[in-house]
């Protein structure tokens, strides 16, 4: 089994390519980093007892007056930048998954249903896909975003922040699986196998989730990875413009957002590295996106 | 052709009465209207007298219909917080966005296309590379992030640009321009810049796609074989061949422009239309929302319904298809 693993062309592929290999290391010190993040960071920042005021506004430590504790510096409550960047990265990538979590089994459900059932149905799912496509994804999370909180208890915003959060990012996501889902689910139904699952009697919701499903997947894992990346972004952007996660337990956007306060009077550490962070981030798991799309499904580029 | 834009119109009439239902709906239902515009010393039968003379009480369909007259006539009404009429609102703001995004759009035509170009044209020089790497980069950057980058370098290091505003406008006929001053040019470089990066790439990557294709058709070895000049063929014949995706996608991505001037405003506290709709969602300022939505899915729409025709106009094939569906 292990063997036949090593012997693909996925594994074949990305031996190959120094990029990948390199985006493929650093995506997963990203996660281990999040996983581990009580372990792995220096400090922990969201214990306000452990923190010291008089710890603020410590630069980097090359910089003349830098301190050994902090490699990273701090920001204006004494957090250690570093400690701040490997927890935000743990909310950032969070939120991230479950949007895209969120989004693939609202789109793949539909996709799946409007293509198997087709009728009046589809076409409306589908006219639906079509609106919202046609407005960017994150003025969709902007809106779902301010509808939420105008429905919540303003007492709870803050408390319910992640899931409003997973929930914008999410149902501006699902359009693209659900279309992709749609098409496949279109051919593979006139297929024999499905046919004779319907002939011996078995409930069109099974045929959906045993017979189907399992051969739409491919270029899902495609869009789920690129969709990944995106969806970080989507909750940086949203964070970074005040709507998104509290800035006491900060993710990277409002990592960000906290430090451009102070990027005029030249605390400039405070929002570059977490923006940095947030940039490598993205970029490795495009370059995986990337390189996956070009392997599984050469007809996608 | 006639049978072809009405059915282009009658698609384009069903998204935005779908837009208005769901932004009715939001403006009726997200909290209680009556709720926003009394103080708490108002009593109950005050209120209910309130909400009977504004139609809160009547059937969902004849408040809609009221609502989609109202929107025709330009009457979003009066936002919870400024408690001015939303579209004056609007309005004042919508030039410094109109610049903004046309500025932006325009540089990334300007220097999107030469360097899709050249990298289609030379595949695999180094500078090419280097172009694909920094797309790369550009779409992996957040704008927000592309933003502070700037402001960083360019406002705090270096102390070139202003950080943030319009600089001085001056006022034709209503129209706020910054086009006229050197301060007002000067604040819109880097937010042009911010806001047209995403579209750079896109278009960067599009073109030498574009052009990689079409220089391996036939009629551009059949012009090589007439022993035009590089020049000629590059430019005469490939080139504008590839013009047609380009004039689509970026006709498209005037709409998102639109959208992603929301984030490329606040960072650069640009008082435009995105920023106004931001501080509307931070305090859920509904008929703001509802009245920008509305906006900007009438910009959607007119765009899709531009780019349609205008493809329809420079594609003979289309026409020619269109011909033989019906004929």
């Amino acid at each position: 089994m292990l063997k036949r693993f090593f012997d693909s062309d996925l594994v074949y592929s990305f031996t190959r390519s120094p990029v990948t290999i390199l985006a493929g290391l650093v995506t997963v010190l990203y996660f281990l980093a999040s996983i581990f993040a009580g372990f792995v960071a220096p400090h922990n920042p969201f214990d306000m007892a452990s923190l010291d005021i008089m710890d603020s506004f410590i630069p980097p430590v090359w910089e003349v007056d830098g301190d050994p504790r902090f490699l990273l510096g701090t920001d204006d409550l004494g957090r250690g930048i570093l400690s701040t960047i490997i927890h935000g990265s743990r909310i950032s990538l969070f939120i991230g998954f479950s949007s895209v979590i969120f989004s693939l089994v609202l789109g793949v459900g539909l996709g799946l249903v409007s293509g198997f059932l087709g009728g009046k149905l589809d076409a409306f799912i589908m006219r639906v896909a079509e609106i919202q496509l046609s407005f960017p994804a994150i003025l969709i999370a902007l809106l779902i975003n301010g509808v939420l909180r105008g429905i919540l208890p303003v007492g709870q915003q803050s408390n319910l922040a992640y899931y409003v959060l997973i929930l914008s990012i999410g149902v501006s996501g699902w359009v693209q699986y659900a279309r992709t889902v749609r098409g496949s689910t279109m051919v593979e139904r006139n297929k024999e196998y499905v046919q004779s699952a319907r002939v011996i009697g078995i409930h069109p919701l099974l045929i959906m989730w045993r017979h189907i499903l399992p051969n739409v997947m491919g270029p899902i894992l495609v869009i789920a990875t690129i969709h990944l990346a995106v969806a970080v972004i989507s909750e940086a952007t949203l964070s970074f413009l005040g709507v998104g996660v509290p800035p006491t337990e900060p993710s990277l956007g409002t990592l960000i957002r906290i430090g451009n306060d102070f990027l005029f009077s030249g605390e400039w550490w405070i929002t570059i590295f977490p923006g940095l962070a947030l940039a490598i981030l993205v970029l490795a798991v495009n370059l995986l996106g990337d390189w996956l799309r070009d392997v599984l499904n050469p007809k996608l580029r | 052709m006639a049978a072809f834009i009405i059915r282009r119109l009658f698609q384009s009439l069903i998204v935005m009465f779908f837009v208005a239902f769901v932004a009715f709906t939001m403006f009726r239902y997200v909290g209680d209207p009556v709720n926003q515009m009394v103080g708490i010393d108002t009593s109950l039968v005050q209120r209910e007298a309130l909400r009977e003379r504004l139609g809160l009480n009547d059937p969902f369909i004849m408040q809609f219909g009221r609502f989609v007259l109202k929107a025709l006539s330009g009457d979003f009404g009066i936002s919870y917080q400024h408690k001015r009429p939303v579209t004056e609102m609007l309005l004042e703001r919508f030039p410094a966005t109109l610049e903004l995004s046309l500025v932006s759009a325009i540089f990334s035509l300007l220097v999107g296309i030469p360097m899709g170009v050249y990298t289609g044209l030379h595949r695999y020089g180094w500078l090419s590379r280097f172009f694909m790497m920094f797309s790369l980069i550009g779409i992996s950057l957040p704008t927000f992030l592309i933003g502070i980058l700037l402001i960083f370098l360019f406002a705090v290091q270096l102390q070139w640009l202003p950080s943030f505003g319009r600089g001085t406008v001056i006022e034709i006929g209503g129209w706020r321009t910054g086009f006229l001053t050197i301060s007002g040019l000067k604040a819109l470089i880097m937010p042009a810049i911010t806001l047209g990066l995403f579209q750079l790439t896109l278009i960067m990557r599009l073109v030498r796609a574009e052009m990689l294709e079409v220089l391996l058709t036939d009629y551009i070895k059949f012009a090589r074989a007439r022993g035009l000049s590089n020049k000629a063929i590059h430019f005469g014949h490939a080139l504008k061949n590839t013009m047609v995706p380009v004039i689509t996608i970026t006709g498209l991505q005037i709409g998102s422009i639109l959208a992603f001037a929301i984030i490329t405003e606040t960072v650069f506290q640009w008082p435009g239309m995105g920023l106004m709709f931001l501080q509307s969602i931070q305090n859920v300022d509904i008929p703001i929302m509802a009245a920008y939505l509305m906006m900007i899915a009438f910009f959607f729409v007119l765009i899709n319904l531009v780019v349609d025709l205008l493809y329809y106009v420079v594609d003979p094939r289309l026409r020619v298809d269109a011909v033989k569906a019906h004929g």
